[in-house]
């Protein structure tokens, strides 16, 4: 719905122009970002913690010297920062052993660093079974997708239980690779729902002889919360239309900025083929 | 719940007195009361604040909304004169022994007359008149002014009023002394119009051919008039010439529109119709066939004269705005408003007029689709009656009384599958329903020759009322997890909440000097609707709700004064004003409210204060061939809202600084008229970000305080040219051909600021960059006029 007002507010603007502009911006204080990702696949999971950085810089401004643990009842999983120390992942921990996160179980992520301890704790949802997918023309085509040879959407076929407010999180792979988009988060709620996903087409497209990867991830409320915070942050008008922009609530003390995000998981895929 | 539930303040006490010391100035004896209507002489259209002036006596009276006068004084032999600006003025000699009745018709003044209405009486309301923070639209101004696109818009003349400031262009929004666009109540011939605005705002819904009359009070606001915070837009519509046939027709770049009128009973009944339809699928630079882009307004009206005590009016306005994109893809919105009128004289000194208004505002969007089709609708309907009395005391003392009662139903959304292999279901979001009493009372008193006082006082009775279930939260304000303690159910019109309020009004005038007085007033309003809106902009698909369990009605006190004098022979009006409003329980809503589609819509309200104060000049020229005016603000709003910007006060985003507009009209011949705007203002408040950081492979920017920039300073030069061409004189077929150029020297002027990620070869960077919208270039335009 959300995505459908900022296409009408664009919309309104469509006679507009565009200039890139430089105005002066303050300095701000740098804030601890964190971004931890627990499934319930038994795998080595990562936590990565950075500081924000000015307006016009960029890229990351990483921390390698913090304690990370995630805890789950009397159960406590420690963290190492860059075991291999690869460059790329400076900022990265990784739990010392692979494990799983049960589903209806909650966990603690808690990151000390510089004297402060900044922690978040959410538990894991249930997640629907892919039942199939299915491949069929796209209905609307840009010219660019065209050009490129996407046409192609695929329907996702699952049994979404009615009784429950849920909330979900796609990803879309083309070859088995991340379809990544700068301004594109696929979160859904099933409040407005019926009890079967009979076809529910892909916002992303593919083109033929593609693989295509569906990922389906259960989200808590807050975690549903933080990704249209942050689709709207990053869509944001300016506040014209819309709200003025805002950072994406968390369930972070001390105001950390990122998500821990605790989420069971289901993917399923499909060739292309007319 | 105690009658008083919030801070009365003292004027109310002030105001009881004033009213109690009334009774004394009512017995005197061998008094007659003279009254009638005046008319235009041409077309019968009723003219509203005319002067009707006794020069022995140096007493007068104005004509009312419905044109009519009443004034009771001592038998005798007089001499009156009845004076409007733009019309000839009549003197007439009557020896008055009994109560009369004298309906006068008024010729418009022609070009060589117009110096003779310089010296008249009415040239000098500035002055004289009571009204403080009042502004009358100049007709004749907005049709010569220039436009975008060509379309004289109303809402754009009262944009560069005083103490008014918008958004920037291509928005009907406007923002009074520091209110938001919700506080403005806009009045179509009494009925209340929701959204103003057609085309996403590049133009408003009035049609500037059927405007008789249009007023914006922004303080000292009368008893009769309440609802909204900060200001009052009542615009009337001509009621058709009830003498001849008549019609126009005009051809524009963005709508073409044609109107007729005429007599349905000569000098008793007549209609109007007009019409408008646009060209917005040439203007939007949308190709392909299957996008459809459009608006039509339509107003229709029947008056009829029983006789003259006794005269009915019904009126109807309908507006729709309805866009489709790629045959898939729809929106519409639109205003219905119907009036019926009936104006009786229960004597020749109490006039009445009995009035029922229907509203209704919706939208719809729509998305035809097979998996995700749906319709999405939402309506907000308005009934009321109103009966006000304007009772003609003595000359000294003109009351007005009467009774409001409306009522509301908002239905916030309703959604619907419109295919049957849609996913969606149906859902509709809970309707709301509100009953709202007003009683009113007020007097116009004229205390001595040179101060004139007017007071009174409104009580409104506000009423949530059911049929509805109203959730109670473990904490009202948790929009993340609302925990549902017990939901009350209500059934139809049992009240929910109920909210008493005392609203005193008060100004008064002092003459210094013939040319020259002072303007003092204070005024209480209250509001019941809060627009569900964050941005700076309302949509229209914004909606409505009242005020509830977890609403506050929104209140504002407001001080006004001004310094008000005409230079030579009120050919020259300057005002000169100053005013401190607090707003109380202002609606505002959390950081990363939702307020499209949620249940617990309530859990993101967030209600605060809000301080305005300012100081206004203003200049205008009204006659002569060169006119115009020189209209410059400034101004400071913040506001302060608990759980918004961390609690800290922070600039509003209807806070400019400076904000200056001129309008210079130079009529050079009786063919050529020229006319040139120029409006200035400082940046509008802006939230923008001073960090960035990495989440996932997404980029957001970090936002550290709210409203903490502004924007580039707004300015726009724009010219118009009215050509009448002289072969209309010696036929029936007008003609009239208006030339304009927007934004003259092509001023980028930014609409909006927002950032984002650079990209390279269509790859993010990771660097981020500020991007400025603007919207009009440069922009000519031609419109052509036919009237018969």
């Amino acid at each position: 719905m959300k995505r459908l007002l900022i296409a009408l507010v664009s919309l309104a603007l469509i006679t507009s122009c565009e200039k890139v502009v430089n105005p002066d911006i303050d300095q701000s204080t740098p804030q601890i970002v964190i971004e931890g990702l627990l499934t319930n696949k038994d795998t080595t999971h990562f936590v990565k913690v950075s500081r924000s950085i000015q307006f016009y810089e960029s890229g990351v401004n990483p921390i390698k010297d913090a304690t990370v643990v995630v805890r789950h009842g009397t159960d406590t999983y420690s963290y190492t920062h860059n075991p291999m120390a690869v460059d790329s992942l400076d900022g990265y921990y990784f739990s010392d052993t692979p494990y799983a996160g049960a589903i209806g179980e909650a966990y603690t992520l808690s990151v000390n660093t510089g004297g402060i301890t900044y922690e978040a704790t959410d538990s894991m949802k249930y997640v629907t079974n892919i039942d199939s997918l299915a491949v069929v023309l796209a209905p609307n085509v840009d010219d660019e997708d065209r050009e490129a040879g996407r046409i192609y959407q695929v329907l996702l076929f699952a049994k979404e239980p009615k009784e429950t407010v849920d909330f979900y999180q796609f990803q879309f792979f083309s070859n088995d690779t991340l379809i990544t988009s700068a301004e594109s988060i696929y979160v859904f709620s099933d409040e407005i729902l019926g009890d079967r996903l009979d076809g529910l087409p892909s916002p992303v497209l593919f083109k033929e002889g593609e693989k295509a990867g569906v990922e389906i991830y259960s989200l808590t409320k807050e975690q549903y919360l933080f990704y249209t915070d942050l689709s709207n942050l990053l869509n944001s008008d300016g506040g014209m239309f819309s709200p003025p922009p805002a950072n994406p609530r968390n369930t972070f003390t001390n105001n950390a900025l990122g998500l821990w995000q605790v989420s069971a998981v289901r993917e399923g895929s499909i060739l292309i083929e007319p | 719940m105690s009658l008083f539930n919030r801070r009365l303040p003292k004027p109310v006490v002030i105001l009881l007195i004033l009213l109690s010391s009334f009774s004394s100035v009512m017995s005197q004896s061998s008094k007659v009361t003279l009254n009638g209507y005046v008319r235009d002489a041409s077309n019968g259209e009723e003219l509203i604040g005319v002067t009707v002036y006794f020069p022995e006596l140096k007493k007068g009276v104005i004509t009312n909304a419905y044109g009519f006068y009443s004034i009771t004084i001592a038998e005798g032999a007089y001499e009156i004169t009845f004076s409007y600006v733009g019309y000839t003025t009549i003197q007439k000699s009557l020896t008055l022994s009994s109560s009369t009745e004298l309906n006068i018709e008024l010729e418009e003044a022609t070009e060589t007359m117009q110096e003779v209405v310089i010296s008249a009486e009415a040239a000098d309301a500035n002055v004289t008149d009571i009204a403080i923070s009042t502004e009358k639209v100049d007709m004749t101004q907005l049709k010569n002014m220039p436009a975008v696109f060509g379309e004289p818009d109303l809402i754009k003349m009262v944009q560069m009023m005083p103490g008014v400031i918008t958004a920037g262009e291509g928005t009907s929004a406007y923002f009074v002394r520091g209110g938001s666009a919700d506080q403005n109540l806009i009045l179509i011939d009494e009925a209340p119009i929701y959204d103003p605005s057609h085309l996403f705002g590049y133009i408003s819904v009035f049609n500037s051919d059927v405007i008789k009359e249009s007023q914006l009070y922004k303080g000292g606001i009368p008893a009769q008039y309440g609802g909204r915070l900060s200001s009052i837009l009542d615009v009337r519509t001509i009621d058709g010439n009830n003498k001849d046939f008549g019609g126009s027709a005009a051809i524009g770049t963005l709508a073409s529109k044609a109107m007729i009128e005429g007599p349905i009973k000569k000098d008793r009944g007549s209609y109007l119709l007009s019409a408008r339809r646009s060209y917005a699928d040439l203007f939007l630079k949308i190709v392909g066939n299957e996008n459809r882009v459009y608006f039509y307004d339509v107003n229709a009206k029947v008056n009829w004269k029983q006789s003259n005590k006794d005269r009915f009016f019904v009126a109807g306005y309908f507006g729709r705005d309805a866009f489709k994109l790629g045959g898939v893809f729809g929106f519409d919105w639109g205003n219905t408003t119907g009036t019926f009128r009936w104006n009786h004289l229960f004597s020749e000194k109490l006039f009445s007029n009995t009035t029922f208004i229907a509203s209704q505002f919706d939208y719809g969007l729509e998305l035809e689709d097979e998996a995700l089709g749906f319709r999405w609708t939402s309506v907000i309907d308005e009934l009321s009656f109103k009966q006000h009395f304007n009772w003609f005391v003595t000359p000294k003392n003109e009351l007005n009384f009467g009774y409001n009662l409306t009522y509301r139903r908002f239905q916030p959304g309703n959604l619907q599958p419109n295919v049957e292999s849609s996913i969606f279901e149906n859902v509709e979001l809970q309707k709301l329903y509100a009953l709202d009493h007003a009683l009113y009372l007020g007097n116009k008193q004229v205390v001595s020759d040179k101060l004139t006082m007017e007071y009174g006082v409104r009580f409104s009775i506000f009423q949530n009322v059911g049929p509805g279930d109203v959730k109670i939260y473990e904490d009202p304000q948790d929009n993340i997890r609302p925990e549902v303690v017990r939901v009350d159910s209500y059934s139809s019109f049992e009240p929910i909440i109920t909210y008493y309020n005392l609203e005193p009004r008060f100004s008064a005038r002092y003459l210094l000097s013939d040319v020259s007085s002072v303007k003092l007033s204070y005024n209480r309003m209250a509001q019941n609707v809060h627009l569900i809106s964050s941005g700076t902009v309302p949509l229209p698909f914004n909606t409505w709700n009242p005020s509830s369990t977890y609403l506050k009605p929104q209140l504002a006190d407001q001080v006004a004064a001004g310094y008000f004098r005409n230079f030579k022979d009120n050919m020259y009006e300057m005002s000169f004003e100053g005013f401190y409003k607090y707003m109380q329980d202002v609606t505002d809503f959390a950081d990363n409210a939702n307020i499209f589609f949620n249940e617990d819509l309530a859990t993101e309200f967030r209600q605060g204060d809000s301080e305005a104060y300012g100081l206004e000049f203003q200049l205008k020229k009204n006659i002569g061939k060169f006119t115009g005016f020189v209209n410059y603000t400034l101004s400071k709003v913040t506001r302060t809202v608990p759980g918004v910007n961390h609690g800290n006060p922070f600039p509003s985003n209807y806070d400019r600084r400076n904000s200056f507009n001129l309008l210079a009209s130079y009529e050079l011949n009786e063919k050529w008229n020229f006319t040139s705007t120029f409006t200035y203002s400082t940046g509008r408040p802006i939230t923008l970000p001073t960090g960035q950081y990495q989440y996932q492979y997404y980029n957001p920017s970090y936002i550290s305080e709210r409203n903490g920039y502004l924007l580039p300073d707004y300015h726009r030069l724009d010219f118009s040219a009215v050509l009448v061409p002289l072969k209309n004189k010696n036929r029936h077929m007008q003609t009239k051909w208006v030339f304009s150029v927007y934004n003259a020297y092509n001023r980028k002027n930014a609409f909006t600021l927002y950032s984002r990620e650079k990209e390279a070869d269509g790859q993010p960077t990771g660097e981020k960059e500020f991007v400025m919208i603007y919207l009009f270039p440069i922009v000519p335009s031609v419109t052509f006029n036919l009237s018969f």
